[in-house]
């Protein structure tokens, strides 16, 4: 690649991104290539956004999977004087 | 005459009968939040895992842990959050057992997902189709809606590429521990999560972002 990275090749650094430090090279060539590049930052959004529902999804709340009422009958439970 | 009754119960028994009541219906809540509880990790363990009785097996000695421990454990997490936290160290030490080192093949299903990436770009690299931007769900329900496809989407992953993107996106394995776990080079590794990463995004944006504008 002299100077330039397709998209498809800075899809995979933003991916890379996600789990390691970058070269220095490629550090600056993904910045001045989402400098312009609408479609890619938005697929950048995406990576992240897939990211963080995927940590939500498996450390979040449970109110926000189950019932809402669920919790509160536990916590009423709870603090009933025993 | 029933309502005498009711209200003022039978004498010495006042005092009892509505603190058991209390204690069994308490018991019957905290079982159903088991039971609740229970789903909930047999969903994240068998994607996290990728087969039924291993996961089914973890679960179930989460739970024992869980119920052993009540008594020590008091609020801060709820309960949901506590099981969770043990169920993960439980499929993280299963990944990280010498008889779980031979298991990564890639297969037939796997190695598809190269068409998907592919399908995404022109020869020279650049995108086929514009790639919006997702909108930031608007509401409680909407977000509870986007993890539920997301969940869709995670369980539509082939087998061996959702294992790897759970180990490292669930259970936070760095990329050279993963490697090396299941053997294959850091090149392959980072293309296992790119293709995993990118089947997400498209899939995310088919059955949600698309379907959100043309229901």
């Amino acid at each position: 690649m002299n100077g330039r990275h397709s998209c498809r090749r800075v899809a995979e650094l933003l991916s890379q991104r996600l789990d390691e430090p970058l070269g220095r090279f490629d550090t600056i060539l993904l910045r001045l290539h989402l400098a312009i590049c609408r479609n890619c930052q938005h697929v950048e959004k995406q990576l992240e956004g897939v990211k963080s529902l995927t940590a939500a999804l498996f450390e979040g709340d449970a109110d926000l999977e189950d019932e809402p009422k669920k919790p509160m009958a536990h916590e009423a439970g709870d603090r009933r004087p025993g | 005459m029933k309502s005498f009754e009711d209200s003022t119960g039978g004498g010495s028994a006042v005092s009892a009968r509505p603190a058991a009541a209390a204690a069994a219906a308490a018991t019957k809540s905290q079982d159903a939040e088991l039971a609740a509880l229970r789903q909930r990790l047999l969903r994240h363990a068998r994607l996290a895992i990728r087969d039924h009785a291993q996961a089914e097996d973890l679960v179930q000695d989460t739970l024992i842990a869980v119920v052993e421990q009540r008594t020590v454990h008091r609020g801060e997490a709820s309960l949901s959050t506590w099981g969770i936290a043990i169920l993960k160290n439980k499929v993280a030490d299963w990944y990280r057992s010498p008889a779980q080192r031979r298991m990564v093949q890639l297969g037939a299903q796997d190695e598809s997902l190269e068409d998907t990436v592919d399908a995404l770009y022109r020869a020279n690299g650049v995108y086929v189709d514009p790639v919006p931007a997702w909108q930031q769900p608007e509401n409680r329900e909407e977000q509870r809606q986007m993890l539920s496809v997301l969940e869709q989407c995670l369980g539509g992953l082939p087998q061996q590429t959702g294992r790897v993107f759970m180990m490292r996106e669930w259970l936070g394995f760095e990329t050279n521990e993963i490697c090396e776990r299941l053997k294959v080079s850091a090149e392959n590794c980072r293309t296992i999560l790119h293709r995993a990463r990118t089947a997400l995004r498209v899939c995310m944006q088919h059955r949600w972002i698309d379907a959100k504008v043309n229901p």
